[in-house]
């Protein structure tokens, strides 16, 4: 049995199997739960009606959007139009690759881990984009041209964001950043102002990738119809939706992981998976709570609060951070953990 | 080898089929019936003007050339961040210097107004 | 096992730069474009240089195809943009002269070069290029930091000027 587990195919499909399914299973389900959270935060009950509190709703809403008719526009782009669909699923899901859920599960133990993360975060703008072009859509070219130009520009002060972490440990290794902050504290803490910063910085530009709330200017239906998606029915326009919350739900992942200690708990109450998936699922729920409460940007008030704010404030964290590894708290601890507690008095 | 990269590979392979399969199952199971106006592209209802292919601000381009600088230049600070720790002084300056000419960089931009969108 | 995948991944990779060349829709060679670039950087991984495999995709298929692409929906004139493949027989001689042209000296130059691997290779690991970067390449890296500022300045100029002209209206 041990034999036959140990085989790196098997291996492979079981890891496969488990992370997507689990992912899938949890994102079909947070749709139930942000329908219910944003009806009680409007004095709403959410949906009641489809199984006890309305838990089977997903169901019926993938049910629902199976049934509708497939659409292609005339003059669309038919093999892009048809491609885009699948292929935004694939690079929303792709970072989930390199998470450490625990010490030992961990898909791909990557030592660019976090460079891949990165790549697949800039890899999810085509698909939108192509869905854009594909349509042959006003509405929807428009959409797809502010997704890209507001994917990129948020790409670099997401670089810069993570490049705080790995400035701080001294690794590009995923795994590597948790088990630092097993040692030394969560970043969030631990390097006291410039890693919480750096934490914002990082979720608001992941936000602003994923297309959340206040940055969802591709879809922004009250000017673009419903954005890249306007020439898409049924299970199409399913798999762009399930795709966006299955993005937030792997940047959760990875926020948890580079900022927050992974796997790492409070006094060794539970095994380290369990506390890696309750701090990814507060994370997504704080999303939720972040879209019912605020309102969209402006699509250039977006671009100056990217370019003009983050961005120079995203270089000063970077300076912080290595000036703070430089003069003190974690100097010298890359190769052997040393045992000296990070100094708090050295600011 | 084999160990890291399958696992991550079975993971996009089951990710696109998932993303296939409920593709092809919704274009089995739903109804096929187009009709001139459904095939039109969407308008709010009305006939649609002219084409798709409107004239793009160049900005747009813009904010690409802004891009590809940008994140040229911080990705090749990683390699730095991930041995800064046993650089000492020299890489600290190093860094610096570079970071340097990307905040000039960037203050050019603002100034020639290369960063306003509003207008 | 690795020659299986190399030999996959080779063939979408040559696959994906037919459909480059072949292509009459500008929009579909850029995406096979893209397509090309992140195969190669699967080659990249099989030679175990991941660092390399991972800036080769955030730069080349996140930046460079962005611009490619920003670049087509700039100058298009008509709904798609198509380009003429024109089977004419000359011109079809010269680029497969060139082409084999080109690959001869790659070839030799590839053949002539000490030290390159030819199959998978010790990993190249980041530590050595960041080392290599802050110590024997400083200066060049550092030269870099101010071409990639002059490039900037240029695309500026480049954009402002067309900027002031009768047609930079467009939507946002």
């Amino acid at each position: 049995m041990d034999a036959w587990l140990s085989n790196p195919f098997v291996h492979g499909l079981v890891y496969g199997v488990v992370v997507v399914t689990a992912l899938m299973t949890v994102t079909a389900w947070s749709i139930w739960f942000e329908r219910k959270f944003a009806g009680r935060m409007q004095s709403r009950t959410g949906p009641t009606l489809v199984g006890p509190y309305g838990l089977l709703q997903p169901l019926a809403d993938a049910l629902k959007l199976l049934q509708k008719e497939d659409i292609v526009p005339k003059d669309a782009d038919r093999v892009l139009f048809n491609v885009a669909p699948p292929l935004t699923v694939l690079f929303a899901l792709g970072a989930a690759a390199v998470v450490p859920w625990g010490p030992e599960q961990i898909a791909a133990d990557l030592d660019v881990g976090v460079l891949f993360i990165l790549a697949m975060g800039g890899m999810v703008v085509f698909p939108v984009w192509i869905a854009g072009w594909a349509s042959n859509n006003k509405y929807a070219l428009l959409g797809g041209m502010r997704s890209v130009a507001q994917g990129i520009s948020y790409e670099i002060p997401l670089v810069m964001a993570a490049l705080v972490p790995v400035v701080l440990c001294g690794s590009m290794s995923v795994s590597d950043i948790v088990r630092f902050q097993l040692e030394h504290g969560w970043l969030i803490y631990s390097a006291p102002v410039v890693g919480f910063l750096a934490f914002l910085l990082f979720f608001l530009a992941s936000l602003a990738e994923a297309n959340r709330i206040p940055f969802d200017i591709p879809e922004a239906e009250s000017e673009l119809v419903a954005g890249v998606t306007t020439e898409y029915t049924g299970m199409k326009f399913g798999l762009f939706y399930l795709a966006e919350y299955l993005h937030t739900l792997v940047i959760s992942a990875v926020a948890s992981a580079l900022f927050l200690g992974g796997w790492g708990g409070i006094g060794g109450l539970a095994p380290g998976l369990h506390w890696m998936v309750l701090k990814t699922l507060l994370l997504f729920g704080a999303i939720f709570w972040i879209r019912w409460t605020l309102l969209r940007f402006r699509a250039d008030q977006l671009m100056t609060l990217c370019w003009k704010y983050l961005v120079p404030g995203g270089l000063a964290l970077v300076m912080a951070a290595a000036a703070w590894v430089h003069w003190g708290a974690f100097a010298g601890t890359t190769a052997t953990p040393a045992p000296a507690p990070a100094e708090q008095g050295a600011r | 080898m084999l160990e890291t990269y399958l696992p991550m590979l079975f993971i996009f392979v089951i990710a696109l089929t998932i993303g296939a399969v409920m593709f092809f199952g919704g274009q089995l199971i739903g109804p096929k019936n187009p009709t001139p106006e459904k095939m039109m592209p969407f308008e709010c209802g009305n006939d649609s003007q002219g084409t798709a292919g409107v004239r793009l601000n160049v900005k747009f381009y813009l904010t690409a050339i802004l891009f590809v600088v940008f994140d040229i230049e911080v990705v090749f600070i990683y390699p730095w961040a991930a041995l800064f720790k046993s650089l000492g002084w020299t890489g600290f300056a190093t860094m610096l210097a570079f970071i340097a000419a990307l905040l000039i960089a960037l203050a050019y931009c603002w100034k020639k107004g290369a960063l306003e969108w509003e207008s | 096992m690795e020659q299986i995948g190399f030999g996959i991944i080779s063939a979408c990779l040559l696959g994906a730069a037919l459909g480059v060349v072949t292509g009459k829709n500008l929009v579909h060679s850029v995406l096979w474009l893209a397509v090309t670039l992140v195969t190669t950087a699967a080659l990249y991984v099989f030679l175990n240089a991941t660092f390399l495999a991972g800036i080769q995709v955030i730069l080349y298929t996140g930046g460079v195809i962005t611009l490619m692409l920003f670049g087509v929906m700039l100058t298009r004139r008509d709904e798609r943009v198509m380009v003429e493949n024109e089977q004419n027989g000359r011109r079809l001689w010269i680029a497969a002269l060139a082409a084999l042209g080109l690959f001869a000296l790659l070839a030799a130059a590839t053949f002539k070069t000490p030290g390159l691997p030819r199959t998978q290779a010790e990993p190249t690991t980041t530590d050595a290029i960041g080392r290599a970067f802050l110590t024997e390449h400083l200066l060049a890296f550092e030269v870099l930091s101010l071409l990639l500022l002059a490039a900037m300045v240029g695309a500026i100029v480049l954009a402002r000027r067309h900027d002031a002209g009768a047609d930079a209206r467009g939507g946002l």
